[in-house]
């Protein structure tokens, strides 16, 4: 059976009372049953010790010394019989009968040998058949004040035994009372207990029902739903908020991860739809040697761009899986920037960039060349790809203590500060078309990528005016030991 | 019969104008989205191949705001985004036909003289008119079954004017549709090309199918 709170609540709940509710059930019983018993044996006792004191040892009629049993049966009418008859039998220590009530019909009741003063109770079947409780009770009869009481007469006095029995079916039937008042009292409660926990734990659970529920009610195709409870209770508040701020990931991952799939199908479907086109028209007029020309130059620029798009597609995957190996040395950072700065300087030109540096001497960094190259490469060409014709592009080298930093500025009248959270997303593109061109929308997320392998920060800033800023923080100052 | 590529990808498109043209389709081409939803307004195309991802103004707005206007157009949706709720939602918005890239050219040829057989209540490539034949598909005339010697302008005034047989197919009806947008032709040119195709009509005995109504322009019975 599956595991579930309220039915674990339910059956400790349960089992606890009902444990709980024995135990207390048989003390009760031992408590009042005891009771009950005691003073049946009580009052047993004390009408055999009424008997006893019946019983004198005197001069008989005759002259001799034997024991007198002073029995009234008129008033003892229950040793006559009547609906709750009594019985008992006075004996001497070797068991010969005294007397013994009208009742027993000469039947013996059982016999023990009893020293004085010793009392034994036991239970019995009555000569009537129904079930009865005797005393025993072994005694030295007494001698009237008047009598002699030399001591040779005091040492020969036997020991008689009297034995009293009744019925004790009162006493069972009260015993039966009880115990099936506590039986009766022990399952109400238990019902009770479990119905009470039952809506009590109910009560408390429905929040956590409500959530299952509207959980149910989530979609895989929509992840936009939220839990909103009517009346949360403390303890699952924060719950609450965490599951939807969990779900506010889980879909922004997920978008993510769909815009993404959109992209890369987007990106590897239009250069192959150009180039199955290009080819099939190419094909169609064999001998058109000027178009089948024209088709090669196209597709050896469609391969070049694949190419480009599945390498940075296999830099970011192995950067992801940390199978880059990281080489540190110190690099000149001013002289990196001059160098990238000389290589972009045609494609600035074009534009009618102007690119003003800022930058200390001695800018001496501890990093990976190779990577901290292409990072800065890439942020330059960024720079210039979307920089306005005829703008400033501001490289600045700044240092911090021990570490350096270097930003990029370009105009950028387009963006907007919604866009600085996505732009290092892999294949963002500003324009959602994603005409094609040189650009696939990786190059942020190789900078990202790589600057993390590096321990590099990145950061986007928009200005009021609208002046981009990418800034690589962390660059760690060179020692000598690099 | 004339179309127009909305496509942004200079190399599809560049390849989709020579291709169709070279098959006999008049052909205009947009990279952006404003300036196709402009041509497509402005000029009467058979039938419109139209990219979702576009600069400017994606696909779907322009198809949507495009269907507010014109009706008749056929829309072929060419589009990476092969996903089926992008093909619905396409579908739904008043386009005629989807095709995924990437695609086989000749499908996407065989879609555009299908969407334009639909366009003119065609079942299939051959409108036939009497003994005169037109095949679509084959850009060819045919007269009791033997191909008459026409020139690419002919053939396409008498496909025009075939496929809507009984109406007046306007000057500049024609003009649009025989020449791309980017060319300039005289209505001298226009006339002359007609003059042409009456007398090789006149040939087979045709001479009273193609008519002038002046001021108008032509209509074939």
């Amino acid at each position: 059976m599956k595991y579930s709170i309220q039915r674990t609540i339910l059956s400790g709940a349960g089992i606890g009372t009902a444990v709980i509710l024995i135990v207390a059930g048989f003390l009760a019983y031992s408590l009042f049953g005891g009771l009950l018993r005691h003073n049946f044996d009580d009052a047993l006792l004390v009408k055999a010790r009424l008997l006893m004191t019946l019983t004198e040892e005197g001069e008989l009629d005759d002259g001799t010394w034997g024991i007198e049993f002073e029995f009234a049966e008129e008033f003892m009418p229950e040793f006559s019989g009547g609906e709750s008859p009594e019985y008992f039998q006075l004996r001497y220590h070797d068991g010969l009968t005294h007397e013994y009530s009208d009742t027993l019909n000469k039947s013996d009741l059982p016999f023990l040998a009893l020293t004085e003063p010793k009392i034994s109770f036991s239970d019995l079947m009555l000569p009537n058949g129904k079930q009865g409780r005797l005393v025993h009770i072994g005694f030295v009869p007494q001698i009237p004040e008047q009598e002699e009481r030399s001591p040779e007469r005091l040492a020969n006095q036997k020991s008689m035994i009297i034995t009293l029995a009744r019925e004790r079916e009162t006493l069972e039937n009260n015993l039966t009372n009880i115990r099936r008042s506590i039986t009766g009292f022990s399952i109400f409660t238990l019902m009770f207990i479990i119905l009470l926990f039952w809506r009590v734990v109910r009560t408390g659970l429905s929040p956590l029902s409500e959530i299952r529920q509207q959980i149910d009610g989530i979609d895989a195709n929509d992840l936009s739903r939220r839990v909103g409870l009517t009346n949360p209770p403390s303890e699952l508040e924060g719950m609450q908020s965490q599951f939807n701020q969990l779900m506010a990931r889980l879909e922004e991952a997920f978008l993510h991860e769909q815009q993404f799939s959109a992209d890369v199908a987007h990106e590897l479907r239009t250069p192959i739809a150009e180039l199955k086109s290009a080819t099939e028209v190419a094909l169609k007029w064999p001998k058109d040697f000027d178009l089948a020309h024209r088709t090669l130059i196209e597709a050896q620029d469609i391969s070049d761009q694949m190419t480009k798009l599945v390498e940075y597609l296999f830099a970011l995957a192995r950067c992801e899986t940390d199978k880059i190996v990281v080489n540190l040395e110190s690099i000149d950072l001013v002289a990196l920037v001059d160098h990238l700065t000389r290589v972009f300087g045609q494609q600035a030109a074009n534009k009618n960039l102007t690119v003003k540096k800022i930058q200390p001497p001695g800018a001496l960094v501890s990093s990976d060349s190779t990577h901290l190259e292409m990072i800065l490469a890439n942020l330059i060409s960024n720079a210039i790809t979307h920089s306005p014709t005829g703008s400033e592009i501001q490289i600045v080298i700044s240092m911090d203590q021990n570490t350096f930093k270097i930003s990029f500025s370009n105009e950028a009248p387009a963006l907007l500060d919604s866009d600085l959270p996505l732009m290092f997303n892999r294949l963002w593109q500003k324009d959602r078309s994603r005409t094609p061109s040189d650009h696939s929308g990786l190059g942020l997320s190789l900078v990202k990528a790589f600057a993390e392998l590096l321990g590099l920060t990145t950061n986007a800033t928009l200005s009021e005016q609208k002046s981009l800023t990418i800034e690589l923080g962390n660059l760690k100052k060179s020692t000598a030991a690099d | 019969m004339k179309i127009l590529i909305v496509e942004d990808s200079p190399r599809l498109r560049r390849s989709l104008v020579e291709g169709l043209s070279r098959l006999g389709l008049t052909v205009d081409a947009s990279g952006e989205g404003p300036e196709g939803l402009c041509l497509a307004r402005s000029t009467d195309y058979d039938v419109i191949v139209l990219d979702i991802m576009l600069p400017g103004m994606d696909g779907l707005t322009l198809l949507k705001r495009f269907r507010e206007k014109k009706t008749n157009t056929r829309i072929l949706i060419l589009s990476a985004m092969d996903q089926v709720p992008d093909r619905v939602k396409g579908l739904n918005l008043g386009a005629d036909d989807y095709l995924v890239k990437p695609f086989a050219f000749d499908e996407l040829h065989a879609r555009i003289l299908s969407l334009y057989r639909r366009a003119h209540g065609q079942s299939s490539d051959r409108i036939k008119n009497g003994k005169l034949t037109v095949d679509t598909a084959l850009k060819q005339a045919f007269f009791d079954e033997q191909p008459l010697p026409l020139t690419p302008y002919e053939y396409s005034i008498l496909e025009k004017l075939s496929s809507s047989r009984g109406r007046v197919v306007t000057y500049a009806q024609l003009e649009d549709y025989l020449y791309s947008s980017t060319k300039f032709v005289s209505r001298n040119a226009l006339e002359a090309h007609v003059s042409s195709l009456r007398k090789k009509l006149k040939q087979v005995h045709l001479n009273h199918i193609l008519e002038t109504r002046r001021g108008f322009g032509y209509l074939i019975q």
